[in-house]
């Protein structure tokens, strides 16, 4: 206790040494006053006085210090002795000290740039209260083919009133609306919650109040709270906007409250609206999953037990509900869930980056093992004139410190560069648009930078830390050849450098070879020149029309007619047409699908499912999608005429593998005799579709997965959807035609905007943003892994051969041939390199086994990529090794001999 | 030359401590002066390592210091005990007793025969 609080007094004293030393001073002349005035009364003459009272007082000099170590801590009069001695060492040698600087400041700003992305994406906790507590929930069917999915109206009010193991439980689903009224119509993204949401996630209004439990309730619903963003640009943040309406889908909405700018959840959102359902609609039916669930446990409850509390009740509901059958519920950290698949991808990433710095340190160190060959002498004095073991490896590492504290600064200035770039990044990417440097990036920092001072200064450090006095003083400036010692430690760093080199290039490799191959796989759909855009039609359109009707209302149907007769007579229109979801653009509906004249399975969770798309005019031609056997739609596939569909490659595969399917009679709804009793009206019956054409297969869920089966139907016939793509394919540059489009939608309705609006391009362009992003970066550092790795092979080979000028100037002298010496040097280096490949080929197989998510259609221990990445290795190297080697070889023996 | 015995290492912090107890505040001079004055001038106390001594005691917190004016008008800077300071000196002073006594029965033992 009593040391601890000396030592902080002399941590404070650090900061006060200049009052110190002069309080001392006066100290010593008081106490030399006192004593010399004693003596003088003791009959001493004045100068006798003053010699006994300094005498006594054991000197000035030496009390001083020895009242400075008492004050000080131990090491820090030496620190600084060593700080002041390595600045100068590093202005002795500004072109080492420049090149060992900025080799840091490149390998630690990777670094913190990476892990500040890291650290904004993965680690830093959501901005909720208590956010280890909050817990994503699913339904989960592993027999239907979604072991983790969404939930469906009844299941969650169910789950939420009877579970007993969450403090709160709410649903929500994204949404946008159309805004109207008193602005020009605008399409908004919104979300849908539960009205306990906003209590759930613990967060607070910035303005007015969140929802109350009563506005879940039909026709009290129209209230909504608005996003701090939205709020500032749309109404200049006028805190009299409580209270007022908006014209939202073309009901009045009154607004209750806005939420903080530090509030987001799962994406930007500009509204948040409270879920509740019309007495008899559709989507609250347990047919109907599209919520997710996000949940608070109860204070001590694990994840596990809430997972089974909430699997126990949907068991109950499938007892029950048939349609329920298989279907279960499970729960993840909300974390995961918001970071998704990117975790793997991003610490693969920082390994990769991680790999690189160390590579830096690895040239660091043997440059610095050649700056300390020079300075061996030096090192052989000092400890023969009594400097310990301790004391010199402490010098070194002061050196290394403040090296590193300087690459470590610079690094810094380039990492705000790069997340201030990263942020911008046009990447799905979750939450990188709050990636920024902060205090744990700081610290990540300082401690990338101290490492890599001593992990680089460690080797030179043992090495010059234990000299051998005799050899180096004796040695002088003759030297024979590198010693033995040295050599080794030159060695080992090739070996190293050369491992980690291609562990790295192969990473690359496998990314740039699995993309190349992502960029061959035929889409299904011809992106070029087609202009892409979604509509959501008001409520109003379905008004008068039955829950149970199973063809959409006419208003509906005439609408979409009508704007494809309209845009395809706009000029540059080639094709248009409509579909319930576009290629590559995340929204797809999944539909039953069972066969005329076949058995019925046991049950419901054993019917087949297959993607579902409802078309309007020629999506097939405007999106570019070829046919296979068969015909498109077309005017005839009206209400009246015979109820058709299309199917894809992949569905006449799996479900029609020995027979031709056209003609073949199917359902998109699950046999009638799964279906309870009582929900199919009596007389009504499922429509039957006739496979009319097959076409090609289109990747609507993304490159990087197989097609799956697909059944196409004409609107008219079959379901319609509240927001429908509009794909035109033009004659001219697709972006020229959005003006009008746009004038041609609200020509129909007024109050209708248009959303998304994209080229197909763009969208295959974003579907590849992160994949390219990911090759892009590990390319990146594996080229960087490469270059320094040359350099650092370069130097080592340069250095050594410098050291033996005079041997092969004596092996010239006698005859040795040039290219026999060129040949034993780079012999030398490629030996060293050939142990570096196998060190660095077993660890690669160890470390790429961890990117397999990553790749497509490449296994981690691809013999190809591996192959080539040694050949690139050995390539370069053997260039690294040559250069020097033959300037080696050319070397004049008289010169070489005379120069000593 | 006399022999003058050696200070025993620890033992110049408990005089120090005990100086400062008898006289109150008191400059670094006085203290030296006082200690060797009371040992009879049996140690050969070097002045100066005082100072380090009475730092020491003041990081650990026994002993505070200000800056005064001595008897002769002098400016010097004064020492004086904390109340932590006082307890310590009781407490060290009660050991080194006991330990002194115990050492002295040893040393007053007759040798066999």
């Amino acid at each position: 206790m009593r040391r601890l609080r000396a030592w902080f007094s002399k941590l404070a004293g650090i900061f006060q040494e200049d009052r110190a030393e002069q309080s001392f001073a006066e100290e010593m002349e008081s106490h030399l006053a006192l004593h010399i005035a004693d003596n003088l009364q003791r009959g001493m003459t004045p100068a006798e006085a003053r010699r006994v009272a300094l005498l006594k007082l054991g000197g000035r000099d030496a009390t001083t210090e020895a009242y400075r170590d008492q004050r000080r801590l131990p090491a820090w009069s030496t620190i600084r002795q060593d700080a002041r001695f390595a600045l100068r060492t590093m202005r002795r040698s500004p072109g080492l000290t420049a090149v060992a600087v900025l080799t840091l400041a490149l390998g630690i700003g990777a670094n913190t740039a990476m892990f500040s992305v890291v650290n904004g994406v993965l680690l830093r906790p959501l901005p909720y209260h208590d956010p280890a507590r909050l817990i994503y929930a699913y339904s989960s069917s592993p027999s239907r083919g979604f072991p983790i999915g969404a939930t469906s109206p009844p299941d969650f009010r169910e789950m939420r009133d009877r579970n007993r193991t969450l403090r709160s439980l709410s649903a929500y689903y994204s949404s946008t609306v159309n805004l109207s009224g008193d602005f020009a119509a605008e399409r908004l993204s919104g979300m849908v919650v539960s009205t306990e949401f906003f209590d759930t996630l613990g967060v607070q209004p910035l303005l007015g109040r969140t929802f109350r439990a009563s506005e879940g309730v039909w026709a009290s619903h129209r209230v909504v709270v608005l996003s701090e963003s939205f709020w500032r640009t749309r109404f200049a943040a006028r805190p009299g906007i409580l209270g007022t309406s908006l014209r939202l889908d073309g009901e009045l909405h009154t607004v209750i409250g806005v939420m903080p700018a530090t509030f987001y959840f799962m994406g930007e959102q500009q509204l948040w609206a409270p879920m509740a359902w019309k007495p008899g609609d559709n989507y609250d039916t347990h047919n109907n999953y599209f919520l997710s669930m996000v949940g608070r446990l109860k204070p001590g409850v694990s994840r596990e037990r809430a997972s089974a509390d909430l699997d126990a009740i949907m068991a109950g509901i499938a007892a029950r509900q048939p349609e329920n059958k298989g279907i279960g519920a499970g729960l993840m950290p909300l974390t995961e869930h918001v970071v998704g698949d990117v975790r793997r991808s991003l610490w693969v990433l920082l390994a990769a980056v991680g790999f690189v710095l160390l590579i830096c340190c690895v040239n660091l160190s043997s440059l610095l093992v050649s700056r300390d060959a020079a300075r061996k002498k030096e090192f052989a004095l000092r400890a023969a004139l009594g400097a310990s073991r301790g004391r010199l490896l402490r010098q070194f590492l002061t050196e290394n410190l403040i090296l590193a504290l300087l690459g470590g600064s610079t690094a810094l200035l380039l990492t705000y560069q790069a997340v201030a770039q990263a942020r911008n990044l046009a990447v799905d990417l979750p939450r990188i648009r709050h990636v920024s440097v902060d205090t744990t990036v700081l610290l990540f920092t300082l401690a990338v930078s101290i490492g890599s001072g001593v992990l680089s200064g460690l080797v030179p450090c043992l090495w010059g830390s234990r000299p051998d006095l005799i050899g180096a003083l004796r040695e002088g400036r003759f030297q024979t050849s590198a010693s033995r010692g040295r050599g080794r430690i030159r060695g080992t760093l090739i070996l190293v450098e050369v491992a980690l080199a291609f562990v790295l290039t192969i990473g690359a490799g496998l990314m740039i070879e699995s993309f190349s191959r992502l960029l061959r796989v035929n889409p299904g759909f011809d992106s070029r020149n087609v202009l892409t855009f979604s509509v959501t039609l008001p409520d109003a359109y379905n008004e008068g029309v039955s829950p149970t009707d199973l063809t959409p209302p006419p208003r509906v149907t005439a609408f979409y007619d009508g704007l494809v007769e309209r845009i395809a007579r706009l000029p540059g229109v080639a094709s248009v047409g409509i579909s319930s979801g576009l290629p590559l653009a995340g929204n797809n509906w999944i539909k039953f699908l069972s066969f005329e004249g076949r058995p019925a399975p046991a049950s419901i969770d054993e019917v087949a499912h297959v993607l579902f798309h409802s078309t309007v005019g020629e999506y097939f031609r405007a999106m570019g999608i070829t046919p296979r056997q068969g015909r498109f739609f077309d005017a005839r596939d009206n209400l009246a005429g015979m109820p058709v569909a299309i199917i894809n490659a992949a569905a006449a595969r799996r479900f029609f593998p020995n027979e031709d399917p056209i003609g073949k009679l199917i359902y998109l709804f699950p046999p009638e005799q799964l279906v309870p009793p009582g929900q199919l009206p009596a007389g009504v019956h499922f429509p039957r579709l006739h496979i009319v054409g097959i076409v090609n297969d289109v990747h609507y869920a993304g490159l990087k997965d197989s097609p799956d089966p697909e059944v196409y139907a004409p609107l008219a016939q079959s379901d319609s959807f509240s927001t429908m793509s509009v794909a035109v394919r033009t004659r001219i540059p697709p972006s020229a035609l959005i003006p009008a489009v746009r004038n041609e939608v609200s020509a129909m309705d007024r109050n209708l905007p248009i959303a998304n609006v994209a080229t197909m391009e763009e969208l295959a362009g974003q579907s590849m943003a992160l994949p390219r992003l990911h090759t892009m970066l590990l390319a990146v550092f594996g080229l960087l892994a490469l270059g320094l790795a040359a350099v650092g092979l370069y130097g080592v080979i340069a250095q050594s051969v410098a050291q033996r000028r005079h041997e092969v100037g004596v092996r010239i002298a006698l005859g040795a041939r040039p290219q026999a010496i060129v040949g034993s040097i780079v012999a030398h280096a490629m030996t060293l390199v050939a142990v570096g490949l196998l060190i660095g080929g077993g660890l690669a197989l160890a470390l790429t086994r961890l990117m397999a998510t990553l790749l497509f259609e490449v296994t981690p221990t691809d013999a190809r990529t591996f192959l080539g990445a040694a050949i690139v290795l050995v390539a370069t190297s053997a260039v690294a090794s040559y250069l020097p080697a033959r300037r080696a070889a050319r070397v004049d023996p008289v010169v070489a001999l005379r120069c000593e | 030359m006399e022999q003058k015995t050696e200070i025993f290492q620890g033992t110049l912090t408990l005089m120090i401590l005990k100086t400062l107890a008898a006289m109150g505040p008191i400059h670094g001079y006085g203290v030296a002066r006082r200690i060797e004055e009371i040992s009879g001038d049996a140690f050969s106390l070097n002045y100066g390592t005082v100072y380090p001594a009475l730092l020491k005691l003041e990081q650990e917190g026994f002993v505070a210091s200000e800056w005064g004016v001595s008897d002769n008008n002098r400016k010097a800077k004064y020492y004086r005990l904390t109340a932590a300071g006082r307890k310590r000196v009781n407490k060290e002073a009660a050991a080194w007793t006991q330990t002194t006594a115990i050492l002295a029965r040893f040393l007053n033992m007759q040798e066999a025969k």
